[in-house]
């Protein structure tokens, strides 16, 4: 049942984000680029941005089913008024930042000494985004069909979850708890920071964007999984310093490049995880803490930062491993004290 | 800048032959006032994240004390 619940959480994430990203594709036929950057922005500042205070106050009120269920019809609304803009983006990303706090605080509850959880729900996300982008760029609208599977998902999720217990199994706080968030704070934000100047020369296809979609699902699957089992040094770090010769070779092989995202994104669960398991009960906050420094390291690209295959891009690849895997390595460290 | 970058990463025809997805032209253009406010309000918002953030951190560490 555990794991049924997992699924459909994870489910539900993967329809989310599809649900944003198609709304904010569709507004094309509406808008041009300027208001389209905007709502980039915006879905960006409050998905991203905002999650942490939505997960302080779900960890307050204990409101992880409400923002679940909550999570989930707010996008699905936000899909029926297409023609609203940017009132209808910022629904959506409401529902986005409510459902990632609650689907992930859930999940991670279920199984609350295990990292493989966060990997499992977090992973469909990334397919999501894709399908989103893919879908809305079709000719035809998907509107009803999305909006019936994602209908069928809340109700499901509603009975399966309107009598869910928590476990509240909390960790107590460690007086070192502000060193081991700044750490992983760094961790996360340097990973956000190297998918923003990866350079792929083959992505121009969508089946090889879909498989690097994939690889980005399955490194972001298996990184919790493999983490319980192996350690989280082994995998994490090991992983993270695995990506950096495969990123760089993978530049121009598809091969390498499919390889080298499927380990870089190992980390993710892992420091997912140690955050979490950093903040006792305000879960949520900590879950929302690694989107704050995703939306941080997304802003150099925003303004325009990018770099072009040379010498400083192999420069601040390697160094942003190297300073990765250290703080990485650190906040284990830490934690385990 | 940010519209022009979007534009570029959203249609693959308009890339650098090289595979770059965010070709030369940021960077190029003049940055328009529309330009400076929109990164203003950006990096405003975040700092005001940073701040609302570290105050609840500050006092998750006085409850905790």
């Amino acid at each position: 049942m555990k794991t049924y619940k997992i699924a459909l959480l994870a489910f539900g994430h993967f329809l989310v984000d599809l649900q944003g990203i198609y709304l904010i594709h569709t507004q094309y036929q509406n808008y041009d680029f300027i208001n389209i950057a905007l709502f980039f922005i915006v879905y960006n500042v409050i998905a991203f941005g905002f999650q942490p205070l939505f997960g302080y106050i779900a960890d307050k009120h204990q409101w992880y089913f409400i923002y679940v269920i909550g999570g989930l019809l707010l996008p699905l609304i936000a899909l029926q008024m297409v023609g609203f803009g940017i009132i209808a983006i910022i629904i959506s990303t409401i529902g986005n930042a409510m459902y990632h706090v609650g689907g992930g605080v859930l999940s991670v509850d279920l199984y609350p000494k295990k990292a493989a959880p966060a990997g499992i729900f977090v992973a469909p996300g990334a397919l999501g985004v894709f399908l989103g982008g893919y879908l809305a760029v079709q000719s035809g609208s998907y509107v009803l069909q999305i909006s019936m599977v994602t209908l069928l998902i809340g109700v499901i999720l509603f009975i399966t979850l309107k009598s869910h217990q928590m476990n509240h199994y909390v960790q107590p706080i460690k007086n070192n708890f502000m060193i081991v968030i700044a750490l992983i704070f760094g961790v996360v934000f340097i990973r956000g920071m190297i998918g923003s100047i990866l350079i792929f020369s083959w992505k121009n296809d969508e089946l090889l964007i879909l498989l690097l979609v994939s690889s980005v699902f399955f490194g972001k699957l298996f990184g919790g999984i493999l983490g319980d089992k192996f350690g989280f040094k082994k995998v994490g770090i090991g992983g993270l310093v695995l990506s950096l010769p495969l990123l760089l070779l993978g530049y121009s092989n598809t091969v390498l490049g499919l390889l080298g995202a499927f380990s870089f994104n190992l980390t993710m669960a892992i420091t997912l995880f140690l955050i979490i398991d950093t903040l006792g009960k305000y879960k949520g906050f900590a879950f929302g803490l690694t989107t704050l420094a995703l939306l941080f390291s997304y802003l150099p690209s925003a303004f325009g930062f990018s770099l072009a295959l040379g010498y400083i891009y192999y420069v601040l690849m390697v160094m942003f491993v190297l300073v990765g895997a250290f703080l990485l390595n650190k906040s284990i460290d830490l934690k385990q004290s | 800048m940010i519209y022009k970058i979007l534009d570029v990463v959203m249609n693959p025809e308009l890339q650098n032959p090289d595979g770059n997805e965010l070709p030369n032209i940021v960077g190029e253009e003049a940055i328009t006032f529309m330009d400076i406010l929109m990164y203003s309000l950006i990096l405003l918002i975040c700092a005001g994240l940073l701040f609302v953030v570290v105050k609840k951190i500050r006092k998750i560490k006085n409850e905790n004390v």
